[in-house]
């Protein structure tokens, strides 16, 4: 197995979705191969930074509804009626 | 988002919403305004994720009330209130993205990895510090929502849509009107690009 084909199939192989024989070239490239192992942790991580960033402290996002929105909206209630 | 939370948490019951649908088919002003007053919030939280200018999301949420409203009376009460009103507004603001003009992106070949003749990787991945940890920190979050926003936008609604709003591949697929494949060749380039992103501040060697 090359790097390349590893990094291809990642997401198959982190979401447990491959065959038993192919898990096993995977494990087996991961275990020499230091690069494929800190890509592996970067692109998990990638994606949990995401969340956290986005998900759980959005800091962009203000705290209030926005009350002019809200009559905005029941107003467009009234008119499609 | 303490308000916001607390009113969620407040009309989340089976049989308040029952109640609720019944109120809105009846055409009950107080059931629409609790309605709005409840979901916005959350509705405009996705909207701005998917927009970037504020107006655009405001304008996306007002239109899928709108046809939130139109359709109330179809509603079947199989999935939650919330869930359905969601998807309208990730609709919604999914339109409003696709007749915008784009704007100059990066090229997402740019920011993939590149290999050897042999296949092996032609510059080795470093190790990274605790992502936990380093989430923490207001500039890492920074860095992130930063760095998803320079993605070209068939990558980046991919990943808000999957990795951000866990929508499944089937129901990203739907919601940008491509196939369960595109989705899955969109979102693995997408967080190796934002991997390729993210990497000079990451790793464990780098301040
Ligand atoms: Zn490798």
């Amino acid at each position: 197995m090359t790097c390349r084909e590893f990094i291809e199939f990642i997401e198959d192989y982190r979401s447990g979705k491959l065959p038993e024989a192919q898990r096993q070239a995977f494990d087996l490239h991961l275990g020499k191969c230091p690069s494929c192992v800190c890509y592996l942790d970067g692109y998990e991580k990638t994606i949990l930074l995401g969340r956290k960033s986005l998900c759980e402290g959005d800091d962009r996002i203000p705290e209030e509804v926005p009350a002019e929105l809200i009559e905005a909206i029941l107003a467009a209630r009234k008119k499609g009626e | 988002m303490a308000d916001a939370i607390s009113i969620e948490n407040n009309a989340a019951s089976p049989d308040d919403e029952g109640e609720l649908l019944a109120a809105l088919r009846a055409g009950d002003d107080a059931a629409y305004r609790s309605l709005v007053m409840t979901h916005t919030p959350a509705l405009l939280t996705v909207a701005r994720r998917i927009l970037s200018s504020e107006e655009d999301a405001r304008d996306a949420v007002q239109e899928a009330f709108v046809s939130a409203f139109k359709s109330i009376a179809r509603f079947e009460g199989g999935s939650k209130l919330s869930t359905w009103l969601h998807r309208i507004a990730v609709n919604a603001a999914l339109m409003k993205l696709r007749s915008r003009k784009r704007s100059q992106e990066t090229s997402i070949e740019e920011l993939l990895p590149t290999f050897r003749d042999d296949g092996h990787a032609s510059q080795p991945s470093s190790r990274w510090r605790d992502a936990a940890a380093e989430a923490q920190r207001r500039e890492v979050r920074d860095l992130v929502r930063q760095s998803i926003d320079r993605l070209p936008e068939i990558y980046r609604t991919v990943l808000l849509l999957r990795d951000i709003e866990e929508y499944s591949t089937e129901e990203t697929a739907e919601l940008l009107e491509i196939n369960a494949n595109a989705v899955k060749t969109r979102l693995h380039r997408a967080r190796q690009a934002l991997r390729s992103l993210l990497d000079p501040h990451m790793r464990e060697t780098s301040a």
